[in-house]
């Protein structure tokens, strides 16, 4: 654990414009699964080829073997990535030995591998063979949505079984096995079916030892009042649970209120030229949700190809002007829009302007507001000026938690 | 007998630390692999070394820099992640 723990340290102390670079690498855009909420609606059997993913890697070293940045991750995107995991063991290797050829000393000493899986293929020979041979390079996610009863309600096999027995026994072996690998951390991807069920999937966290719970509602639908009061009764639920059960040291989103008061808004990577995303054909990107994985009638933002001389790099500076000029003055104008999700690729493909905020979300953000409020107030005793309107405030938590917890 | 270490040194001791482990697992993975060049490992190990060797050197010396009096500064404890060194051992 030391190795990784000094590493998220250093990166912390090199946190700049040259620090961290992210290469994603689309090595299929097939899936052994087909979960009710999946972004990715345009899946085929098409696979990387292992010479494509190499003329990746030279690319990279082409335009950026000269650059300051320190910092190189890769990262493995599909469909299923495991599913063409030859590849992904093609490119790692490949990745290191230019490295030592180039002398890229930093690149080599902050190199990590990463992936999110869906925890099926994760139980082959040939995948613990991969595990042991990058096992000190190499830290990835298995998804599980909560018990068996949530998790099978959308991550279903194409047979329309889910895939809960499968994905918890694996999850479990390899925790034990390669702790340093694999992340007891979760994303939970919260849709309209399982909404009601948020309680029962932060207890089932908490019981397996989980200490990074990211609880995600979907961007692709629009959240109305009702849904954001169940979502508000499950949160404050789990609240009161953690605090009467005492339980400590987890990192769980909606405990932190300083993030919806940050004076600067939290972007990804793909905003600040952090990353580049290759398709299967090596088609460049700055995140994956750019690619035809993704059905949208917008022309596809693509930054060029590895073949091409030069890409379309878009300069920050053009980037943070068309943020100020493009912005829905509703989220402007909201007080708490810091800290509220923000992705410029699904911006883009439902309304053509990457930073034109969509406001789908913009309830749950709020319930999740309010509940850092009641977890402060109940927790220490803190009582924090509640920045939405009396009104607003009442249409999600009803008149009766307003008047005990947010009119002071 | 614990002693908190000055923030800037305890960020050099996490450098070199961080460079040893990883400089470890580069030539761990090398060395297993078929088709890599013996100049890759030799430039590496070189590297290795001479990282190591910073780290001994700086570790005895901020073993020095700290000892209370009436302590051996060569029975100590560091523990980088939080900063701290520790000494095991009382003279006479």
């Amino acid at each position: 654990m030391v190795y990784w723990d000094n590493f998220k340290y250093l990166i912390q102390l090199n946190n700049n414009e040259e620090s961290l670079y992210t290469l994603t690498f689309q090595v299929t855009k097939d899936c052994n699964c087909n979960c009710t909420y999946c972004y990715e609606t345009n899946k085929e059997k098409i696979y990387m080829t292992e010479k494509t993913g190499k003329e990746c890697i030279d690319f990279f070293f082409k335009n950026f073997l000269y650059s300051k940045i320190k910092i190189v991750g890769l990262n493995f995107i599909g469909g299923e990535p495991l599913l063409n995991l030859d590849v992904i063991d093609g490119i790692c290797s490949y990745f290191i030995k230019q490295c030592c050829k180039y002398q890229k000393d930093d690149w080599l000493k902050f190199c990590n591998f990463s992936f999110i899986t869906n925890g099926t293929l994760c139980n082959t020979q040939k995948f613990n063979k991969f595990l042991e041979k990058y096992k000190d390079f190499l830290f990835f996610t298995i998804t599980l949505d909560g018990p068996q009863s949530v998790h099978d309600l959308c991550r279903k096999y194409k047979n329309g079984n889910g895939t809960f027995n499968d994905v918890f026994t694996n999850w479990s072996q390899l925790f034990k096995k390669y702790p340093e690998c694999v992340k007891a951390e979760t994303k939970v991807t919260i849709s309209p079916d399982n909404v009601h069920q948020v309680f029962n999937i932060i207890i089932f966290f908490i019981q397996n030892n989980f200490k990074d719970i990211n609880i995600n509602p979907t961007f692709e639908h629009k959240w109305g009042y009702q849904e954001a009061f169940i979502y508000y009764q499950q949160l404050k639920k789990a609240i009161d649970f953690i605090i009467e059960q005492k339980i400590e040291n987890i990192d769980f989103e909606c405990l932190r209120t300083d993030k919806f008061l940050n004076e600067n808004k939290s972007l990804c990577g793909s905003f600040y030229n952090k990353s580049l995303t290759f398709d299967v054909n090596g088609n460049i990107f700055s995140c994956i949700r750019f690619t035809d994985i993704v059905d949208s009638d917008q022309e596809q933002y693509c930054l060029g190809h590895i073949q091409d001389e030069q890409i379309k790099f878009k300069s920050f500076l053009n980037y943070q002007d068309a943020f100020l000029q493009e912005r829905n003055p509703k989220c402007i104008s909201c007080p708490i829009s810091s800290g509220c999700k923000f992705c410029p690729a699904y911006n883009y493909l439902q309304n053509g302007k990457l930073f034109f905020d969509n406001t789908n979300l913009c309830l749950m953000h709020k319930v999740e507001y309010l509940i850092s409020i009641y977890y402060q107030k109940k927790k220490f005793n803190i009582n924090i000026e509640n920045q939405l309107s009396k009104e607003e405030t009442i249409k999600i938590v009803s008149k009766e938690v307003f008047n005990e917890i947010y009119s002071t | 007998m614990e002693i908190r270490i000055d923030y800037e040194l305890q960020n050099y001791l996490l450098t070199l630390n961080f460079q040893d482990k990883s400089y470890f697992r580069l030539l761990k993975f090398l060395t297993s692999q078929e088709d890599t060049l013996p100049e890759w490992i030799d430039y590496y190990t070189k590297k290795y070394d001479e990282n190591y060797k910073e780290l001994q050197i700086l570790e005895q010396e901020i073993a020095d820099m700290y000892c209370p009096e009436g302590y051996d500064n060569t029975k100590f404890q560091i523990c980088c992640q939080k900063g701290l060194i520790k000494y095991n051992g009382i003279l006479g």
